[in-house]
């Protein structure tokens, strides 16, 4: 029976961190934390608070310096900073960073000016996709307002990796539409690669050919949309009376909802090999499934629970 | 899966590295304390605190300049307002935007030090003028002493010291007004209490590094030493000569103590690199 992938292999990569170890006083923000992210994958990251998600976009962005292990982001140590910075476009978790004295239009003329790549006409059509008011001071912006501006800024320079943490956070149903269409336009228009860290993982459905699942600091699980859909299925079972035994399945099964005699088991595994053990096992299998991606996110994600 | 051809990605890759140049920069940084209102703002304070100082000596209308010591002592003070109006809304812990911008951290922050240090320049020669004016014009003559440049110099090198120094205040922390006045508190009941009890060892330090040959008094007003209390000893002060080589010497010793102060507190910062 196979096991769940933690690393991706066999591509060029645009980021590859391997072992990162980051802690703040008493606190362990990164424990071996790996990651491999393909160049030209819409990587989502995904972790209960506190797994450590912010930080790795830190130390990816040379903000915050690992205590031990490697990282590169193309090729580059993030520590060599402007240059690798130069690449990247990035959303933070926080909306309030932003000048806040300033009106739309100057923040924007503000990063401009640090971003030699900027595109002007792009930026418009952002700005009015977005339908920014321009001549808002920045501190009377929504949050919604605010992370739209923070998009225009991570966008508008093309950089060849996004770094987006929480990107729908404070966005209206409209705005999050317009964000993701806007989006799969830029991936499809620029060569991008893009890693979303977010709670809201069905939103990344349409867009998301990778998925990684964060725990305790570390990457317990990283996949491609390919593999979850050859590889986990729900099973839906019925066992006789005084049937126990799920051992077989060993660490392929990742998450169980029992109730009475049906059971309803998440398992990583060739979908033959799973109905073959469990048929020898004696449960009778009713039903087979493939997961949505959200179910899929939260079946790993409770995999060591 | 996007597909993306390998002659499509390396193009995006060089265009994407390219990096503002460094003058461009220090012009967005200009432009950044002017639009956060720091350079009207430290220039109404400069204007203020010299005209404070100015106006409380009661021998205003006989007042000989540029060796008056007072219109210094305004702008000293006014320098302390200019660190806080520089780095305003961007405390370590709101820094985050200034620091993820493609520019080397502490090349970044120096050139906003720099860009602060260009408004606080312009306010001293902006006060200075109308008071050369004012003395230029005066019926009273004589008013005007010394031309020396070295005097005129110690008006924005006394301010630039306390500017640098007064920097790491608003780097290291985001409550800097808090900051400074609990400093400055310390400091005077460090100074009185070793006074009082006698600490030796406290005193002389203090003395030392405040009232030393090459101390930090030197440096700020070293052009006009002694000149107040010459006043009080009845000399006028276009007879006052004052030690301009200890003076030069203590400024680049300050000068260059604030630099490396800014540059650590950056260091300090950006190493830190909290959560």
């Amino acid at each position: 029976m196979t096991t769940v992938p933690r690393l991706i292999q066999g591509r060029p990569l645009a980021v590859r961190t391997d072992g990162l170890i980051k802690q703040f006083r008493d606190k362990v923000a990164l424990s071996g934390f790996s990651l491999t992210v393909p160049e030209g994958a819409f990587f989502v990251l995904v972790g209960p608070n506190g797994s450590g998600k912010t930080t790795a976009f830190r130390v990816m962005l040379g903000l915050c310096q690992q205590d031990a292990g490697s990282i590169t982001v193309f090729g580059r140590d993030p520590d060599e900073g402007a240059a690798v910075r130069a690449n990247i476009g990035f959303v933070p978790e926080r909306h309030t960073d932003l000048f806040e004295w300033m009106t739309v239009r100057q923040m924007l003329d503000h990063h401009a000016a640090y971003h030699p790549a900027w595109d002007d006409p792009y930026a418009e059509q952002l700005i009015a996709e977005f339908a920014l008011r321009m001549n808002t001071k920045i501190q009377k912006l929504s949050k919604g307002e605010a992370r739209r501006v923070q998009l225009v800024m991570a966008l508008a320079h093309r950089p060849a990796l996004l770094l987006l943490d929480e990107p729908t956070d404070g966005l209206d149903p409209l705005a999050r539409d317009r964000m993701f269409g806007l989006l799969a336009d830029h991936i499809a228009d620029n060569p991008t690669t893009v890693i979303v860290a977010t709670h809201l993982v069905y939103e990344m459905d349409r867009l998301a050919d990778h998925l990684g699942v964060m725990r305790d600091g570390r990457v317990i699980a990283q996949v491609t949309r390919d593999d979850l859909a050859r590889h986990l299925r729900r099973y839906t079972v019925e066992v006789p009376d005084g049937w126990r035994s799920t051992a077989t399945l060993g660490s392929s099964l990742l998450r169980r909802n029992d109730s009475q005699r049906e059971f309803q088991w998440t398992v990583w595994g060739d979908e033959r090999a799973v109905l073959r053990k469990l048929s020898m096992s004696g449960a009778f299998v009713r039903d087979i499934a493939p997961l949505t991606f959200q179910d899929a996110a939260l079946a790993l994600l409770s995999m060591y629970e | 899966m996007n597909i993306i051809a390998p002659e499509v990605q390396t193009r995006a890759v060089v265009r994407s590295l390219r990096q503002p140049r460094l003058p461009r920069v220090f012009q967005q940084q200009l432009k950044l304390i002017h639009q956060a209102g720091g350079s009207s703002l430290g220039m109404l304070v400069m204007g203020g605190a010299a005209v404070l100082f100015l106006g409380m000596d009661p021998r205003i209308a006989k007042l000989a300049f540029p060796h008056d010591y007072l219109p210094l002592t305004g702008m000293l003070l006014g320098a302390l307002a200019f660190p806080p109006l520089v780095w305003r809304g961007q405390g370590p812990r709101h820094r985050n935007y200034h620091r993820v911008l493609p520019v080397d951290q502490l090349t970044h922050d120096l050139l906003k030090i720099a860009a602060g240090a260009v408004y606080l320049m312009l306010s001293v020669a902006l006060v200075l003028i109308p008071v050369l004016v004012a003395a230029l014009m005066s019926p009273v003559s004589g008013l005007v002493t010394d031309p020396s440049m070295l005097v005129w110099l110690n008006f924005f090198t006394g301010p630039l010291i306390v500017y640098l120094l007064v920097s790491c205040v608003p780097m290291l922390t985001d409550r800097p007004l808090e900051w400074m006045v609990g400093l400055t508190a310390s400091f005077v009941g460090i100074t009185v209490l070793a006074d009082s009890y006698g600490v030796i060892p406290v005193e002389g330090l203090i003395d030392l590094v405040m009232r030393g040959p090459f101390g930090l008094m030197v440096a700020l007003n070293g052009a006009y030493v002694m000149q107040p209390w010459l006043r009080y000893a009845g000399l006028s002060a276009s007879g006052h000569n004052p030690e301009y080589g200890a003076w030069i010497f203590a400024t680049i010793l300050w000068l260059g103590i604030g630099i490396t102060a800014v540059c650590l507190a950056s260091n300090f910062v950006n190493s830190r690199k909290s959560a």
